[in-house]
């Protein structure tokens, strides 16, 4: 029966590193996430007692003697190392492996990318939700570092910088409110996954497709989720996707080729709906190809919810961009983000160099005067400025 | 006399002239013209809008001045109009549930629903007049006073007109820095058609079209409320402008020229007609055709009339104009204007008769004046209500433009 299972659901297994990721992992399965499988990784023998989680492995016994990694990512990485094989055999046929880390840990840092390098070898799509610490902590080049070395390794990375999160707090919050609301945006970030990875919705997304999209990117992508209300919902969704921070302003819908749109709601959602937002959609990121997946969630109130995740481009084309542009610049328009809807501003990358950007052809003007009307405020129409004499706008020959 | 009558004093701020009507109500609230005084503003009033302080309350003084000799009477406390591109009116609606127990409406009940119907206005701008357009009373339209029914749910319709309130406030300025008191400030296109439509006019539904010498302002009556009200900053001297542009005269012989001979229209019978200015002091000698005069002030006159109709035809008002348009305004003298507007609006169309008490016909029949004519109207009114129509129910915007 168990084989059977498995031979239709897509295994995800969940890997909760150091002491942020284990706390997050152990909120999550509480939350009653979909995964089949949860491992709570840590050297810290006090923390991992509690945890709630049934599988979960101390690391480093021989190194760290029992204590944490105090933040030193060589330290965390050697712990690992030193049981990669009874790591490899826990993560053995699992489809998706989503690695739960703080870069600026220890264990967190520096064990992510040993722990990506082992799910990869057993053959799953890694992808790693990787907590950025608040600026404050101070631990920036630490982070950064990490990130660098979990990219090479990992299909693809997920970056939860705490500081937006910050950013977005009223004034006055206090410290458990701020490291409250990450975590929630974070277990968001991951039960949106869960959902989407779901085969009993009324659409779903294809794992292939999904693996498809992210495989061997070595990139990081973008993930947000957001919820609208009320009327003409698709287009307020549209407008937050525009809006969230976590997306850069919409900027990278023009540039990414691939989006995956999981949209659930409390009731079922009309046809047109979802049509609506697919357009939408469409028409801010033509380039793209929108993996989408819908669901019904009951319990969820009348809102529209909506997850969606995409993978950055990545830096390196714009690098090369200019050596290639004498050779070859007819291949290079089709490449270039064609922006069909003029509702949806989005800012051209200031990398792309000039030459290939369409200008309109300018006419000079003609010097129309507005006689005592020169100087002052302009009557503005309907766009027409009409303090210019209305025989001379509508073109009257005096005859 | 002066315990029994009472002086009011309208007074507009206009783009080419100052104008000061000065009314008396007797003891029975009849109202008599007595004195009417105007000044030109030599430019210190530009689209309606006071551009040169000193200028302005030279021509002001002037006015009043003039107003005062004719009238006999000592002036103090003027009625004041105003209007700009920047005045915008706008319809709101207010739903209020009846909580008391009898559910009997009650004279709070009323102010809670004007309360409801105040709009949220952006920064910088301020209420100039709210006008209750109606009440309905558990759905049931058309009721003018719901005080004492029973009800469970009370609505109000409120015609709200609005403006930048620094530029609202500069006639104010100019007026106060005369050492004169301003009683209420108006906007001008309600005193207009205060002026100039009849009741039965406000009654069936009609438009009115103040068609100035820097503004064109219109707005539109039915059921004896105000429904839309607009301000085109476009104008008379726009017609003389496009004149001098276009037959490339100096704006004094262009002004002359519309005067005598414009017309909104074009006369067949002026093909092939010319007419010679002759050599003035510095001026040459000029011929111009009258045919290209006549193109040129009806492109300007029908675009003005057929922004009026576009913007009716969106609020969905033209149906409602059983009574037709009203001509007022300086630029209601331009010969065939009556024609154009039936041509264009296709309804009668015709120029007001300012139906003000009773005085020297000369003034009333004065379309430049019907502004000032109806700021004393309305002043009149407001003395006989007790100014409650501005300080009753509508109290969220009493007082703070013309201060006390």
């Amino acid at each position: 029966m168990a084989e059977q299972l498995k031979s239709k659901e897509v295994s995800v297994k969940v890997v909760g590193l150091g002491n942020a990721g284990g706390r997050v992992v152990d909120s999550l399965a509480a939350l009653g996430f979909p995964a089949n499988r949860f491992l709570a990784l840590d050297t810290d023998s006090e923390k991992l007692q509690h945890c709630q989680l049934a599988e979960k492995l101390q690391l480093g016994e021989s190194i760290r003697r029992g204590w944490g990694c105090s933040g030193d990512a060589s330290a965390g990485a050697a712990c690992l190392r030193a049981a990669k094989d009874t790591l490899a055999g826990k993560l053995a046929d699992t489809d998706l492996v989503l690695i739960v880390s703080g870069l600026a840990g220890g264990l967190g840092g520096g064990g992510a990318p040993v722990v990506a390098e082992i799910a990869a070898n057993a053959g799953a799509l890694v992808v790693a939700l990787a907590i950025k610490p608040f600026e404050l902590e101070g631990l920036d080049a630490q982070a950064e570092e990490s990130l660098q070395r979990l990219r090479g390794i990992a299909d693809t990375v997920v970056c939860m910088p705490n500081q937006t999160v910050m950013d977005c707090q009223p004034n006055g919050a206090s410290v458990p409110e701020c490291f409250e609301a990450a975590n929630n945006l974070i277990l968001e970030a991951l039960l949106g996954i869960g959902r989407l990875l779901r085969t009993n919705g009324q659409m779903n997304i294809d794992f292939e497709h999904f693996h498809s999209l992210f495989t061997g990117q070595h990139a990081e992508s973008v993930l947000a989720t957001l919820e609208v209300m009320g009327d003409s919902r698709p287009r307020a969704l549209m407008d937050a996707i525009l809006r969230h921070p976590q997306l850069d302003a919409g900027k990278l819908l023009g540039q990414t080729d691939g989006i995956v749109l999981c949209l659930s709601s409390g009731g079922d959602l009309p046809m047109d709906e979802v049509e609506e937002v697919v357009n939408h959609l469409r028409d801010a990121a033509p380039t793209a190809k929108v993996l989408l997946g819908v669901h019904s969630e009951s319990g969820q109130g009348d809102g529209l919810a909506a997850l969606v995740m995409m993978p950055k481009p990545t830096d390196k084309p714009t690098a090369e961009a200019d050596v290639e542009a004498d050779a070859e610049p007819v291949n290079r328009l089709e490449e270039l983000p064609v922006n069909s809807s003029p509702a949806i501003v989005i800012e051209t990358p200031p990398a792309r160099p000039a030459l290939w950007t369409a200008h309109q052809q300018q006419l000079p003007l003609i010097n129309i005067s507005k006689g005592r009307f020169d100087k002052g405020e302009p009557t503005l129409l309907n766009g027409e400025d009409l303090d210019i004499p209305t025989y001379q706008r509508r073109n009257i020959v005096l005859n | 006399m002066f315990d029994r009558s009472e002086i009011i004093v309208g007074l507009e701020i206009g783009t080419t002239k100052v104008c000061a009507v000065v009314g008396e109500a007797d003891a029975e609230g009849a109202l008599q013209i007595i004195g009417v005084g105007t000044e030109l503003t030599r430019g210190a009033v530009r689209k309606g809008e006071i551009v040169n302080r000193d200028l302005a309350e030279e021509a002001i003084r002037g006015a009043l001045a003039a107003a005062e000799e004719s009238a006999d009477v000592e002036l103090r406390r003027v009625y004041l109009s105003v209007t700009g591109s920047h005045i915008e009116g706008n319809n709101y609606h207010g739903v209020h549930p009846i909580a008391s127990v009898d559910r009997e409406i009650e004279e709070e009940d009323l102010t809670a629903v004007a309360r409801k119907a105040r709009p949220q206005l952006t920064e910088g701008r301020e209420v100039l007049h709210a006008l209750c357009q109606g009440y309905r009373v558990d759905g049931q339209g058309g009721v003018d006073n719901p005080l004492g029914r029973f009800a469970s749910r009370l609505e109000v319709d409120v015609h709200v007109l609005s403006g930048q309130i620094t530029r609202l406030q500069n006639p104010v300025y100019a007026v106060k820095g005369l050492g004169l008191q301003v009683e209420d400030l108006i906007f001008a296109g309600r005193a207009s058609a205060r002026a100039a439509l009849s009741p039965e006019q406000c009654e069936q539904g009609a438009l009115l079209i103040d068609l100035g010498a820097g503004t064109t302002e219109y707005v539109v009556y039915h059921n004896r409320s105000l429904r839309h009200s607009r301000v085109i900053a476009v104008g008379g001297e726009h017609v003389s402008n496009d004149i001098s542009v276009g037959l490339k005269l100096s704006n004094a012989r262009a002004e002359k020229l519309k005067l005598e001979h414009g017309a909104a229209m074009p006369d067949p019978a002026a093909h092939g007609q010319t007419y010679n200015f002759t050599s003035d002091v510095g001026l040459d000698n000029r011929t111009v055709s009258i045919s290209h005069l006549h193109q040129i002030v009806h492109a300007r006159l029908e675009e003005l009339l057929l922004l009026i109709r576009d913007d009716l035809a969106r609020e969905g008002l033209l149906a409602h104009l059983r009574a037709g348009v009203v001509l007022t305004g300086g630029g209601a003298r331009m010969s065939a204007m009556e024609r154009l507007a039936a041509h264009v609006f296709q309804m009668p169309a015709q120029t007001a008769r300012a139906t003000v008490g009773s005085g020297p016909s000369s003034i009333l029949d004065e379309p430049e004046c019907s502004t000032a004519l109806g700021l004393v109207k309305l002043g009149a009114q407001q003395r006989d209500t007790g100014r409650h129509s501005r300080t009753g129910v509508f109290n969220w915007l009493a007082g703070k433009l013309v201060g006390s």
